[in-house]
């Protein structure tokens, strides 16, 4: 393939479109670096009850404790001492749209935000500088029980619930971002569903990091009872820093029996943030559990969607894309694992590296001994655009049953001439003709998610692929 | 001059010649059949006349309404009004066919006014093509059979409604009624503003769209040129028919 | 032109421990011996629990040949030395080295079934020079632990290297088989089929890395893992990874684990066979895609041993 293909640095494009800045105005803002100082007066703002003091404390030592991981992306320029883990923007949440502070309106409006509440959303849950400033849930939600709040309400009027899940599935010792992110957690959804509740408008929080080396360590918990949906939709975008950035989640996801839960994400931080995520989900018996993963910003990203299959007849599905430009690094991929008898999976990954841009794909899927009925495929399919860029495969299958079948297929190319022959021969140009190999090369991903995110995804594509001249 | 002139080709790919010397003329309004042997470069003349980037000229010209073609890359070419029906089209995954038609009639010197005027257009040519509207959700060419392939060709014809179209063996591997529909859309197109050459190898095409004149291309250039009796010639004798009558030699053209 | 088992001066290859070369393999200049002539060599045990064993294969420009290796256990001793306790294990290392020259063409034959009183180590380093072609068949039973890593180097353009492995596993076998390809000259080309059956509580890692660097333009490469798990308590791991550093290239690894399959066992019985013979029946059909490149003479007993130790039997053959 020629050359010829346009570069744009993401910087320009996106500064255009997203990099500004709002004035600061946080109202509580702790020290740089993290202490058990900072744990403890974080703790005390949210007004939290004692065992969630403790838990936050124990996580800060095993933070200190556990080490950086040896693989994976380059995270040497990480300085965690020179980060603020928090600043609350304004007091109280806003139950109304309208009573929000102007200027943070107005980021959202600009972001686009205020049209789609009214046309898809059940609640918005947006995120400013670590604290939820706004929630809203409709009525008929409210009355079927299903309830979706920030997670320090949830703390406070549900802690039964909490309790019962929180850092189950991702315990602080899982490794040393979910330390982190246990110890100085702040923001983040809750939600509960009740048995036999479906909830079919997707749930949704923005999320927004508006400060100089600022941490985002949002937390969020989704539980589905027996028999019950709900898809929940995690998007993003944040303005251009000089300062290297961090957000560092937890997600953690639990589908009992017979429910469903779907997770879609557009991930699209700015070119300077290190996107250190932990996902995972329990899925009980016949639950179905789907992971919609699309990471086209940051620095670098390290995210492997996890899934466990708990009980016989669940199944897990991921779906994920990545796209790296330059001076970009998406380390992604899924995780599967089969603890129960006649459970299924499915991951599909694809990924696209270009201007010296580097896509890697790390998954895993293990089968326990002694189970029966067990299927598994995983599909990775890159492209790489130009002879700069990389492409990294680096998938575990770890079988231990007689009775499993377990597939894994993956291709790296770059765009196969003869189709480009084809679409020229149509009259498009070479870049247009590339776009639109593209466009198709994401399409299974891009389907799966709601319209306004499909069409956010595919104009992210397109800002990339072309130049941002009109 | 109206239509597409090629003089003198010849041209090769990597070190092998593959077309040499080779003369053909199809003025506009006409319809010309071009047979031959396999492997004797059939399908590599498309391929040039497209602009394939694997082939190279060595010498010769391409002209179409006297515009020269050579210094066109294959989007210009095809912007300048030329169309391949591909023997074996390329596959696009994740890219539908109503997206891919869409963006292409709007490539078009009087394209569609708006959406509901090509959506108009479109169902009008799947009723024509007697193609199933589910069609257009379908991922371009991916997983259709060899006939619905080459009815997707043909659907592309006409909704872009080139100057010139070269269809590579687009009758091969059709039943009866595909064929029939492949050549009423030919047949559409039929008219002055258009001119077409029609590789194949077998006469049932040629019966349903009648060619203006017929050409035998061997050896890399053409062999023999004539009316509709060397199709039946063909059909009778065979290619060692054509060569007994053409003496074999480079020069000898077959004139009536 | 012999094998010569020659003692010759220890040459630094590319290991960082210094092999002591005990035989080399080479095919002069334009050589190409008489149509299907093999070469024999043996590589035995002697007793030197930890000593690595070096040998070589070198084939100069345009030089063919055809090479048999078997990796054994001294005669009539089954491989232990006279210090060995019983229950103790001993440890055989070797390295091969294979280099061919421009255009030159090795078909290399490797078989391996040592008893499980033998921990294995092997490390290989292949370096493939401009239009060579390495076809290698690599064939291994081994009953004890062991490590298998092979290296292979494209540095010429247009070099290939098409590679199938047939492994069985029984009772406590563990083998990691290590292999990776790096290509570096453009437009290099290379195929790899790993096959393997396991028994009883075997245990087989595969770890197979496709790397193209930068200046391999225009390679192709392909990798498959294929294994056939016979029943519960084993366990398979495959690890295929691609490296790749350059776009102009093709490159796909597929892998497949599982038993067998129920369409297929169903139709086997369904003429009459019991389940047993049927998953036996099975087994051969899935490696005799890699035994059946192996040379006339030696193929039939190499099968019939291949089968017996993977066949399913009555009550069990690990002690």
């Amino acid at each position: 393939m020629s050359a010829d293909t346009l570069v744009r640095d993401i910087g320009t494009a996106y500064g255009e479109r997203f990099g500004f800045s709002m004035p600061d105005r946080s109202v509580l803002r702790t020290e740089k670096g993290l202490t058990e100082a900072t744990v403890r007066e974080i703790s005390e703002a949210k007004q939290e009850p004692e065992w969630m003091l403790r838990f936050r404390l124990r996580a800060l030592d095993l933070f200190n404790l556990l080490p950086m991981p040896s693989w994976g992306a380059d995270l040497s320029e990480l300085r965690f001492d020179e980060m603020t883990y928090y600043a609350k923007p304004t007091e109280g949440s806003s139950q109304n749209w309208d009573e929000l502070p102007e200027e943070i309106k107005d980021t959202y409006e600009r972001l686009g935000i205020p049209e789609a509440e009214r046309k898809f959303l059940a609640g918005v849950g947006a995120q400013y500088d670590s604290e939820m400033v706004y929630h809203h849930i409709r009525e008929d939600l409210e009355k079927k029980g299903v309830l979706f709040s920030d997670v320090e309400t949830a703390v406070r009027e549900h802690p039964e619930i909490v309790k019962r899940f929180f850092g189950t599935i991702i315990p602080p010792d899982d490794n040393k971002f979910a330390a982190l992110n246990s110890a100085v957690w702040s923001g983040g959804s809750f939600v509960y569903v009740p048995p036999g509740v479906h909830v079919e408008i997707p749930l949704q929080a923005y999320f927004r990091v508006n400060s100089q080396s600022f941490g985002q360590f949002e937390r969020t918990l989704i539980i589905a009872d027996e028999g019950s949906f709900v898809h929940y939709i995690e998007g993003c975008t944040a303005p251009v820093f000089s300062k290297d950035s961090l957000h560092s989640a937890v997600v953690e996801i639990v589908a009992l029996a017979n429910a469903r839960i779907r997770y879609s994400t557009v991930q699209n931080w700015s070119s300077n943030m290190y996107n250190l995520v932990t996902k995972r989900a329990f899925a009980y018996e016949n639950a179905v559990m789907e992971w919609v993963d699309g990471n086209i910003g940051s620095k670098a990203t390290m995210k492997y969607p996890a899934i466990f299959l708990m009980g016989p007849g669940a199944r897990g599905e991921v779906l994920s894309i990545a796209f790296a430009g330059k001076g970009q690094e998406q380390d992604t991929g899924a995780k599967v694992l089969h603890f129960a008898s006649n459970t299924s999976s499915v991951v599909t990954s694809k990924s696209i590296s270009k201007d010296g841009g580097t896509a890697s794909y790390r998954g895993l899927v293990k089968v326990e001994a002694g189970l029966t009925g067990i299927k598994s495929k995983v599909e990775c399919d890159a492209l790489i655009l130009d002879p700069h860029s990389k492409s990294n495969t680096y998938p575990v299958m770890d079988i231990r049953s007689e009775n499993a079948s377990m597939e894994h297929e993956a291709r790296v190319s770059k765009i196969s001439e003869e189709q480009l022959f084809y679409l020229m021969s149509r009259g498009l140009t070479e870049e247009e003709a590339a776009v639109m190999i593209v466009h198709g090369f994401i399409d299974p991903l891009v389907k799966e998610l709601p319209m306004e995110y499909a069409v956010e995804l595919n104009r992210l594509i397109e800002l990339e692929m072309e130049g941002s001249v009109g | 001059m109206k239509g597409l002139q090629i003089r003198g080709l010849t041209a090769r790919i990597d070190e092998k010649i593959i077309i040499n010397g080779l003369d053909l003329t199809v003025e506009d309004g006409q319809i010309h059949a071009l047979m031959g042997p396999n492997g004797h470069g059939k399908s590599t003349l498309a391929n040039i006349l497209m602009g394939h980037p694997r082939y190279t000229v060595q010498e010769g010209a391409i002209t179409l309404d006297d515009t020269d073609l050579m210094t066109l890359d294959v989007s210009q070419r095809a912007r300048r009004g030329l169309f391949l029906a591909f023997q074996y089209p390329a596959e696009i995954p994740g890219l539908t066919v109503a997206k891919f038609l869409k963006r292409v009639a709007d490539l078009r010197r009087d394209p569609p006014k708006n959406a509901a005027a090509f959506l108009g257009e479109l169902k009008e040519n799947l009723k024509f093509l007697e193609i199933d509207p589910s069609f257009v959700n379908r991922y371009l060419n991916d997983g259709f059979s060899g006939g619905e392939k080459k009815r997707m060709e043909i659907l592309q014809l006409l909704t872009i409604r080139p100057r010139f179209a070269i269809f590579d063996e687009t009758d091969s591997g059709l039943d009866v009624d595909a064929l029939k529909v492949v050549s009423a859309g030919i047949n559409r197109m039929r008219g002055e503003g258009f001119s077409a050459l029609l590789i194949t190898h077998y006469r049932r095409l040629l019966d349903l769209v009648r060619p203006d004149r017929v050409h035998i291309l061997e050896r890399g250039h053409i062999v023999a040129s004539g009316g509709f009796e060397l199709v039946e010639l063909l059909e009778q004798d065979g290619y060692d028919g054509i060569r007994r009558l053409v003496g074999g030699t480079k020069e000898a053209v077959y004139e009536r | 032109m012999t094998a010569t088992l020659t003692k010759a001066t220890p040459q630094r290859g590319s290991l960082a421990e210094a092999p002591e070369f005990l035989w080399t393999f080479k095919a002069p200049l334009g050589s190409n011996r008489d149509e299907g002539e093999l070469t024999h060599i043996t590589i035995p045990f002697r007793g030197d629990s930890g000593r690595l064993q070096g040998g070589a294969i070198h084939l100069e420009d345009h030089a063919r040949a055809r090479v048999f290796l078997q990796y054994k256990t001294q005669e009539p001793s089954p491989g232990r030395s006279p210090g060995a306790m019983d229950g103790e294990t001993e440890l055989f290392r070797t390295s091969l080295e294979i280099h061919l020259g421009p255009y030159a063409q090795l078909e290399l034959f490797v078989l391996s079934s040592l008893p499980a009183t033998l921990t294995r180590e092997a490390l290989d380093h292949c370096t493939l020079e401009e239009g060579s072609r390495l076809i290698w068949t690599d064939v291994g039973f081994d009953a004890g632990k062991g490590t298998y890593e092979r290296n292979i180097m494209f540095t010429g353009k247009e070099s290939e290297l098409d590679f199938a492995g047939a492994y069985g596993a029984v009772c406590d076998t563990e083998g990691t088989y290590i292999l990776t390809t790096r290509h570096r000259g453009p437009r290099t080309k290379s195929r790899v089929y790993l096959k393997s059956a396991l028994k009883d509580s075997a245990h087989l890692i595969f770890k197979g890395l496709i790397h193209i660097e930068e200046s391999a333009a225009g390679s192709d490469a392909y990798l498959s893992n294929r294994n056939l798990v016979l029943n519960d308590g084993v366990r398979a791991e495959s690890l295929p990874q691609l490296k790749i550093e350059t776009d102009d290239v093709v490159c796909s690894h597929g892998s497949t684990t599982g038993g067998p399959r129920e369409e297929e066992l169903f139709y086997l019985t369904s003429r009459g066979l019991d389940t047993d013979s049927a998953k036996s029946l099975l087994v051969e059909a899935h490696l005799s895609a890699v035994l059946d490149r192996l040379p006339e003479e030696s193929r039939e007993e190499v099968e019939r041993r291949a089968f017996d130790l993977l066949g399913i039997h009555e009550g069990g053959a690990c002690s």
